[in-house]
């Protein structure tokens, strides 16, 4: 089995195989890492060695040719054995016993409940509306169904629908889905920064505290717990 | 014979230079040769008379006209400097309920009929009845904003209201005040960042300048001024408005190598 080098959330996540030595797989990782050297840069990297037993030295070396060879930024080791949990510790990095399963909410949300209480569900139309424009400050668009904009909702403009709502663009308004009191329904974007999130009677917007993190990726909001929740999709 | 255009200088927000481009935008497009009428909508805070300091010489405004107290050709006031320059001025004693947009309509068809290739028609800020009578019989909309995110909204406000209307073309976007300095330390909205709300056609891009200050306050607009930046892009907004590619000026001021010298120097003495 070889080592394997992929993408994840948190950037970029290293597999070490239980089997091989020690050597071949800095060989191997080296070999895959050699193939495209620029583009890794950067990366804020993981390193999952799984009940793989290390030496101090061992770790410390891969840790640095990470750093200095290619420009990764090693943050944190996944391992069942304490003891490598604690090498890790020792080298600055995070320690963890497995992989982290995706939470639901990346991003920090302040959410408020609406004043009056949620209004009785009518049944929404089968039907949803698209529309490809981008809706700009001001205009308020309303649909007793699911909404799909194609195009960009500037802040300032409303968009309320009793189903779900998907903006393939840049949402900065004030988006509604489950208006009429759907708590299952869901906001999508493909970038999602919005002045306040609301679905059936709940309400959300981006802490107050410094701008919120570019949104590099389509996101979902949904309830969760009586929570309004944002996460990538 | 071909119909003058009809363009409606709007933004939404006050203070963004409206009046300022209308005037400017006017006196170089009367340079280049074309006929233009210059009509003042902004009905009880008249101001493109004070900077085109013809204020002294009006005798009957737009509302003279509409409510048939004088002929059209009677209320037009000739510009002092420029031949193919007019200016239909706006009531200062009256408010906006005294125009309709149908009556607005009626003077820019009178106005047409009389051969002006190009009328430019100052909005008022807002989006009330007077936004309503300077959009009534625009075939274009320019919209002036500031690179700021109070004007961009009130901005995108506007667009999406000239949208609705029955205006034609799409509206086009000068971007006025822009203090490039500002932009490279991130401390002001560059011109990407107003498009990335607005997405509307570029028109110009004119520079926060002094000279704007001493030649309003002359009735001397800019754009007869060869030294002032902002009169220089307003003159190439004008040539783009006619058709004409012209370069974005380059907005970094560079005060130069012999300026900064002289500077030190008389600075000493």
């Amino acid at each position: 089995m070889e080592i394997s080098v992929k993408g994840w959330r948190n950037g970029v996540l290293l597999v070490v195989p239980p089997e091989e030595s020690w050597s071949a797989v800095v060989d191997q990782l080296e070999g895959k890492l050699k193939e495209a050297q620029d583009f890794w840069k950067g990366a804020q990297t993981t390193l999952d060695v799984g009940d793989r037993p290390l030496e101090a030295a061992d770790l410390e070396a891969l840790v640095g040719k990470l750093k200095e060879g290619y420009g990764l930024v090693p943050t944190a080791v996944v391992a069942t054995t304490p003891e490598t949990r604690t090498l890790a510790d020792k080298l600055g990095l995070e320690a963890m016993e497995k992989l982290p399963v995706p939470e639901r909410s990346e991003r920090k949300v302040l959410v408020e409940s609406a004043p009056e209480p949620a209004p009785e569900p009518k049944g929404p139309v089968s039907n949803a509306l698209y529309l490809k424009q981008t809706v700009r400050s001001g205009q308020r668009i309303e649909h007793p169904g699911h909404l799909v904009i194609c195009g960009d909702v500037n802040a300032g403009a409303e968009i309320v629908a009793q189903g779900d709502i998907m903006v393939f663009g840049t949402l900065r308004g004030v988006a509604h889905a489950g208006s009429s009191g759907d708590e299952t329904a869901r906001i999508v974007a493909t970038n999602l920064r919005p002045t306040q999130l609301r679905i059936a009677s709940r309400i959300a917007r981006s802490p107050d505290e410094g701008t919120p993190p570019l949104s590099k990726f389509p996101e979902v909001a949904l309830i969760e717990n009586g929570e309004i929740h944002i996460s990538p999709l | 014979m071909s119909k003058g255009r009809v363009i409606v200088i709007t933004s939404g927000k006050g203070g963004v230079g409206k009046t300022t481009t209308t005037a400017n935008l006017g006196m170089a497009l009367a340079a280049l040769g074309e006929k233009v009428a210059l009509l003042d909508a902004d009905i009880g805070l008249r101001n493109l008379d004070l900077v085109l300091g013809l204020e002294n010489r009006i005798v009957y405004d737009i509302v003279d006209v509409v409510e048939e107290r004088c002929k059209l050709r009677q209320a037009l006031i000739k510009d002092k400097r420029q031949p193919n320059l007019v200016l239909l001025p706006a009531a200062q004693t009256r408010d906006k309920s005294a125009v309709t947009p149908d009556q607005m309509r009626k003077v820019l068809a009178d106005l047409q009929e009389d051969g002006f290739g190009y009328i430019l028609i100052d909005c008022p800020a807002g989006i009330e009845q007077g936004f309503k009578n300077a959009t009534a019989g625009a075939t274009e909309a320019i919209i002036v904003t500031n690179p700021e995110v109070s004007s961009v909204r009130d901005a995108d406000r506007i667009v999406g209201l000239l949208e609705a209307e029955e205006i034609p073309k799409k509206p086009t976007l000068i971007v006025n005040r822009l203090r490039p300095k500002m932009v490279k330390k991130d401390e002001m909205m560059s011109v990407e960042d107003v498009q990335e709300i607005l997405s509307i056609k570029l028109m110009g891009i004119v520079p926060d300048d002094e000279t704007i200050i001493t030649s309003t306050n002359r009735g001397e607009p800019a754009s007869l001024s060869e030294s002032s930046r902002a009169g220089q892009a307003y003159r190439n907004i004008a040539r783009r408005i006619r058709g004409e590619q012209v370069p974005f000026m380059d907005l970094e001021e560079n005060d130069g190598f012999f300026s900064g010298i002289f500077k030190k120097l008389f600075a000493a003495g």
